[in-house]
């Protein structure tokens, strides 16, 4: 049987590193952080609860959690491009999304208020992990956030070298060379924001099969992914990937370590993690790891 | 001739009886002094504020509290009294300066007595404002010892810290167990409790082998238990399996991940004792980690109270809203309760008079958490507690009761099972 | 009934005030000097927890040893309220060592991290700040020594001895600070010097080519605002009769400011005036008056943030560069 420590750090780690992964392609097609990309995300874990309370098979929630953060987020991404229309920079268009986040924040409760009146059950924090199958004594959850790492990193690299994954790394590099050169740019980000934001959605309602959720989850997240995206290089989609997983790895292996070293007075410091990560990468290494081996082969 | 004489007195007599009589009526009509119906000094709405700490905290506690309201102004129109009390709810969102700014929110809007908060640091934050502007906390939840103030605004219907603690201590004692190790909540609560166990455990002879701290906003406890069973094993190879328990001081809302966590630990799965947050019955802990909590044996207590509202909040809250009462929600329903008979008492919507009033109704109101009476800090004397551990029942994770806590003797009865 | 609205106005303007000395900084900042930060409650909290430890100075000028931070809390809360209820002048001055010891030690840190954080800018800036600031709300709710952990640290009433008048003085102080912290801002937006500023916001390198220090200049603005947060940070603890750690969270002391800010307009420290007394006026309203939205079938305690995440976004819609946007300086030929 393997160490539960050692599951928890991949169940994390995996799950980080695709919102990561969502957080910086948004970032770099938009320039704009999304403030209210967590948030979207484990808005997902409601999606799986349902399908649970209904009696389904709670990876029903996958499918559907995927769509509903695909549609919110590409929502979000047309509300930022009517404000971008309006001559908002780039800042306020980023505390703009604080506001959307604010916004699903009160839905995702009033939702979890209906579930707690119809299923007649306390549904404002919730585990499923209970609901997960297990293969060889290992969670689904594991499994299935493997095969979907894996198939994500390599679904992008395939469109990365597709036309619409060319005209997107175009847009990427100057949006305004790429529009001279007929690339629809807000069509191509829009169909970009619908895919990464269902990503997101997936690792989101693959959370609660081995965490606990709850309304604030997502706002919660934000500086964890922070940290994940600037430890990996906020331009860079494989850093992020790469990121998402130290972070998750850290906030259980590292923790664990370091208790050993340190004593158990450590664990309830264990939110300091990430951010003391962050704050250190963005000062002595801001470019993220992948920015600076990209800096050091000289591209 | 006599016959009809006596015929004719007869008729007569009665005649003069007849308007005697009739007479009578109308002059003690007249001169009798009818009570004048006394007009109620209060009348109308009344606003009660409920400032829940949290969003998981209204989650546990507005239902009870709904069921109060109706109960109250059941009773109030029932006996005539024109009087009907509005709940006003606010959530503090786990923010200090928002749970002032909703208090100040629940006062501006006539409010002189709230329910809440729920969590002593809400409650510390709140109370000099409640303090200063004469308004009466009625906290359901709030154990901290830095509130037992005496003369201030704040009470509470459920006894300090102490007395909860003294009863999971009670527990491991009557389990054999004279050797805990015990990881609690980095809050005000995990923290004045390890307190109170420390102390109490000293005094009773139990040794507290280790104890250590987790983050309350963390979502995943896989670590913390790691590093509770390396504890435990130790504790084990050391005194004895059946010298050592196990305790999880916390919030109700982290008895689901740390059962959660648990499940993953086999070695926790037979523990000689395994105590958690207070959530005896709770509906969610059978629903989402019953294989858990029944594996491990977890053990909770609650409070108890062999009287009809207590059996009757039970069974309307199971029908109504399909979930067990929660725990503290007992206290919560007898601080509405308290609340609406103290005004009703004083005659007067106005913090300082309720103040005076509330602890004398305390004295005499035997709500569904057993007898409230307060001390002079506004604190709950005592209170009775009833120990539940989930088992397996046909294969299904149940609560069981397991023992009764007697507070004025300070001993468990346990219940064979 | 006139008390009551009287109490509700002053309440809505000592909220206005305080927030008005975060979006003033705010102002400063981002609006004036292009450096974004989402953690302004960084030093916020750092004026806090220095509080938590000299407001109970009077204690040692008294003689009386007490745990003030940790199981003493409340003995010591006690002593002093007793102690200040015929002593004006202890508590005055403690208040005043403790504004001037925050200004110290919060410029002294605005230095420091203004100059690591030099080679940031745009969005990891503000990230950076963020992350520091959760750190530090963090270990103030983890490590009692330094602000009573979760369990915060109670305050005396500094103004005890003016009775029924003292929570109308403390307000008054905030009110004041927040009065000289407006006017001093605008001397500087108006002055040279913010210019100067303005024009690093605009184009660091034409600042730099006509011989200007923008590194310097940047510390110097941190520096300097960073003073107004932690004095702020003090009036919030001042207000609250206490200090909770986690009173200073991102989106109480920082977010909101920002959403403040963005509304009033950026740049034009008038705009952020404005958009925090709507922001202000608008968070009451819905707080009073979503009671008569209970005939809607969903708990009306979420409304609120709907209402203002609704409220921002169309104002964004409507008026993109804030209510009142930044004037463009006109030259006098």
């Amino acid at each position: 049987m393997i160490d539960p420590l050692i599951i928890s750090a991949i169940a994390n780690s995996l799950i980080m590193g695709l919102v990561a992964l969502g957080f910086t392609l948004q970032y770099v097609t938009l320039r704009v952080p999304n403030l209210a990309h967590t948030t979207i995300c484990f808005s997902s874990a409601y999606i799986t609860l349902t399908f649970w309370l209904l009696g389904y098979n709670p990876y029903f929630g996958v499918f559907i959690g995927f769509l509903e953060s695909s549609i919110l987020t590409y929502l979000l991404y047309n509300f930022l491009n009517m404000l971008k229309a309006r001559g908002l920079d780039d800042v306020s268009l980023m505390i703009s999304t604080i506001g959307i986040s604010m916004i699903i924040y009160g839905f995702a409760n009033i939702y979890l208020d209906y579930l707690a009146y119809v299923f007649k059950t306390y549904t404002r924090t919730f585990t499923l992990a209970n609901a997960d199958f297990k293969l060889l004594g290992i969670p689904g959850v594991i499994y299935i956030s493997l095969i979907l790492f894996v198939f994500f990193l390599l679904f992008f690299n395939w469109l990365l070298s597709t036309k619409f994954g060319i005209q997107l790394r175009a847009i990427v590099e100057k949006p305004s060379l790429a529009e001279v050169h007929g690339v629809d740019v807000k069509r191509v980000v829009g169909i970009a924001w619908f895919i990464i934001g269902g990503i997101g959605g997936i690792a989101g309602s693959l959370w609660p099969l081995w965490f606990q959720c709850d309304p604030w989850l997502g706002p919660l997240m934000l500086t964890s992914i922070f940290a994940a995206c600037a430890l990996g290089g906020i331009k860079s989609i494989l850093g992020s990937l790469f990121g998402g997983i130290f972070i998750g790895v850290s906030q259980v292996i590292l923790l664990s370590v370091l208790s050993d070293l340190v004593g158990t007075w450590i664990i309830s410091f264990k939110t300091l993690i990430p951010l003391i990560i962050a704050s250190l990468v963005l000062l002595f290494l801001p470019e993220g790891i992948m920015g600076k081996i990209q800096k050091y082969r000289g591209g | 001739m006599s016959h009809l004489v006596s015929k004719k007195i007869l008729a007569i007599f009665i005649i003069v009886l007849l308007v005697v009589g009739i007479g009578a009526y109308f002059v003690g009509q007249i001169t009798v002094v009818k009570p004048s119906p006394v007009k109620p000094a209060l009348s109308g709405e009344i606003p009660i504020g409920v400032l829940h700490s949290s969003a998981s905290e209204e989650g546990y506690f507005q239902s009870a509290i709904n069921i109060a309201f109706e109960d109250v102004n059941k009773w109030f129109n029932e006996s005539g009294i024109p009087i009907k009390f509005v709940p006003l709810i606010e959530n503090a969102e786990e923010s200090t300066t928002k749970a002032c700014e909703k208090l100040e929110s629940l006062i501006a809007r006539g409010c002189q007595v709230i329910i809440g908060p729920q969590w002593s640091t809400t409650s510390l934050a709140v109370k000099p404002i409640a303090d200063e502007r004469k308004v009466v906390l009625i906290s359901p939840a709030s154990g901290s010892p830095a509130l037992s103030i005496a003369g201030d605004y704040f009470t509470r219907t459920i006894p300090p810290i102490d007395a909860w603690q003294l009863v999971d201590v009670a527990i491991a004692m009557g389990r054999g167990i004279n050797v805990l190790v015990v990881v609690y909540s980095k809050d005000t609560f995990g923290e004045t409790s390890i307190a109170a166990l420390e102390k109490i455990a000293k005094e009773k002879g139990v040794v507290i082998y280790e104890s250590f701290a987790y983050d309350p906003t963390a979502k995943d406890f896989t670590v913390e238990c790691s590093k509770l069973v390396e504890k435990y094993k130790e504790a084990v190879s050391k005194f004895g399996w059946e010298k050592v328990g196990v305790e999880i001081i916390g919030a109700g809302g982290h008895c689901v991940p740390w059962l959660t966590a648990v499940e993953k630990f086999p070695e926790l799965w037979k523990t000689a004792s395994f105590v958690g947050p207070h959530v005896a019955g709770a509906t969610d802990v059978i629903k989402y980690t019953g294989s858990a909590a029944a594996k491990s044996g977890f053990t909770s207590i609650g409070p108890y109270a062999r009287s009809p509202l207590s059996l009757s909040l039970k069974t309307r809250h199971k029908e109504r809203y399909g979930t067990e009462c929660y725990t503290y929600g007992y206290a919560a329903y007898d601080a509405v309760w308290i609340a609406a008979l103290s005004i009703l008492a004083a005659q007067e919507y106005k913090g300082e008079k309720l103040i005076k009033v509330i602890p004398s109704i305390s004295r005499v109101y035997m709500g569904a958490s057993g007898y409230c009476a307060m001390n002079e800090a506004g604190d709950r004397i005592a209170m009775d507690f009833e120990i539940k551990m989930v088992k397996f029942i046909n294969d299904t994770p149940s609560w069981v009761t397991i023992g009764y806590f007697d507070s004025s003797t300070q001993t468990i009865t346990w219940v064979s099972t | 009934m006139a008390l009551i609205i009287l109490d509700i106005i002053l309440d809505v303007m000592t909220f206005f005030f305080m927030y008005l000395i975060f979006t003033s900084c705010l102002n400063l900042q981002q609006g004036m000097t292009g450096l974004t930060n989402l953690g302004l409650h960084f030093f916020a909290a750092i004026g806090a927890y220095i509080f938590a430890h000299t407001a109970f100075l009077a204690l040692r000028i008294y003689g009386i040893e007490l745990d003030y931070i940790g199981v003493d809390n409340n003995e010591a809360v006690f002593v002093l309220n007793k102690l200040f209820s015929t002593d004006l002048l202890t508590p005055i001055f403690t208040l005043f060592l403790t504004i001037i010891l925050v200004m110290m030690t919060c410029a002294f840190l605005g230095y420091i991290f203004g100059r690591i954080s030099l080679r940031l800018s745009g969005a990891y800036l503000g990230i950076f700040w963020l992350c520091l600031a959760d750190s530090i709300e963090h270990i103030g709710m983890q490590y009692r020594p330094l602000a009573g952990g979760n369990q915060g640290v109670l305050l005396p009433d500094f103004f005890k001895a003016l009775n029924d008048y003292s929570l109308l003085i403390q307000k008054i102080i905030v009110i004041l600070i927040s009065i000289i912290t407006f006017a001093l801002f605008k001397k500087i937006s108006e002055s040279p010097f913010g210019r100067l500023l303005k024009t690093i916001r605009e184009n660091e390198i034409v600042s730099q080519s006509i011989g200007k220090n923008t590194n310097e200049i940047k510390v110097k603005i941190i520096t300097f605002s960073s003073i107004f947060l932690g004095v702020a940070g003090v009036l919030v603890c001042l207000r609250t009769r206490g200090i909770f750690a986690e009173s200073f969270n991102r989106i109480d002391v920082s977010f909101w400011p920002w959403l403040m800010f963005i509304l009033g307009g950026s740049g034009n420290l008038l705009g952020s005036l404005l958009g925090t007394l709507i922001c202000v006026v608008i968070r009451r309203i819905v707080l009073y008056s979503k009671f008569y939205l209970t005939f809607l079938p969903v708990d009306i305690i979420w409304i609120e943030p709907i209402l203002l995440g609704v409220t921002l976004c169309i104002t964004l819609l409507i008026k993109p560069r804030g209510i009142l946007p930044e004037k463009p300086h006109k030259l006098k030929y």
